[in-house]
């Protein structure tokens, strides 16, 4: 990760819940899957095994449990508690809100996290995962309003 | 799964402090910040508060909502570029990249050696049996098609 690198487990989670449909899973960091099957993968990586993650059942589902326990499980948290009152300082409204987050929180949390700049790395890998998870929903949501709605105006009713 | 739903499950993994209580205020996201109904208790909470504070949750709904404007726009940065950085450089290494980066985050692993093998050993058991499991569906299958044939 020092060189800019992701580790393999959050690589292989992040690359499996890209592919295909995997992203419109419903309720995907949700949902949690078999546990014995969960530490079995973990312990995998552990020992450096490669692992196929689409091999088995509920991949998508067991992928975003395997990348949320790697990020609980980590020395020290990504978002350690002497970071809290920059959080909570953190100003209402969007634009201002965007600009400290990227501007002050961000290269704050480069400069004095343990893991320095691997850990924004990091972040923003997760944030762009979200990010498409999200839109990805929304335009599930959308087709499903849509199809609502049109459905709605087919309806003729005779009383 | 929406941004808001998404800041709620995953503001809880990336904290952890001596305090639970403090992890969970600072992961708290209203059903008031999606605009949804407030409740009279809420409400109560929140007048008796000073000032509402921002807090993890509810930076994580910006940052998800305004990922490019945050972390750099896709199509200028290429999206993803660290994971196809990270893609590359795997395939130059072996598999156990994750003991070779330094620093803390690679060392997240919390088994003995005397559990490790054992857990190996757990790990084989597993796909033995899913292979077992496999090679019975198979025969099953065989079976069915003869007997149908």
């Amino acid at each position: 990760m020092g060189d800019g690198s992701l580790p393999a487990v959050v690589r292989d989670c992040i690359t499996h819940l890209r592919n295909k449909n995997n992203l419109a899973t419903p309720g995907i960091f949700r949902k949690v899957p078999k546990m014995t099957v969960l530490n079995q993968l973990h312990a995998t990586y552990d020992l450096g095994i490669p692992v196929k993650l689409e091999d088995w059942p509920d991949n998508a589902i067991l992928s975003a449990s395997l990348l949320k326990l790697y990020l609980r499980t980590l020395p020290t948290p990504m978002i350690p508690s002497f970071f809290y009152d920059r959080i909570r300082r953190c100003p209402e409204g969007r634009e201002q809100a965007v600009a400290y987050i990227r501007d002050r929180f961000l290269p704050g949390l480069a400069n004095d996290h343990a893991e320095g700049e691997a850990v924004v790395t990091l972040l923003a890998e997760l944030i762009r995962l979200l990010s498409s998870i999200a839109s990805k929903s929304g335009e599930l949501s959308n087709g499903s309003s849509m199809l609502r709605v049109s459905a709605d105006s087919g309806l003729q009713s005779k009383t | 799964m929406d941004s808001h739903n998404l800041a709620i499950v995953i503001a809880p993994v990336l904290v952890r402090s001596s305090s639970v209580q403090n992890d969970a205020e600072i992961c708290r996201l209203s059903s008031a910040d999606k605009g949804g109904p407030t409740f009279p208790w809420s409400k109560k909470q929140q007048n008796g508060t000073s000032k509402s504070q921002s807090t993890l949750g509810s930076m994580l709904k910006i940052c998800i909502e305004n990922r490019d404007e945050i972390f750099g726009d896709p199509t200028k940065e290429e999206e993803g570029a660290v994971l196809r950085r990270s893609q590359s450089s795997a395939g130059s290494s072996n598999s156990s990249e994750l003991a070779q980066t330094p620093g803390s985050m690679e060392q997240s692993s919390y088994f003995s050696p005397s559990k490790r093998v054992s857990l190996l050993l757990s790990v084989f058991m597993c796909a033995t049996e899913r292979d077992d499991l496999e090679h019975r569906y198979y025969q099953g299958r065989q079976v069915n098609a003869e007997t149908a044939g």
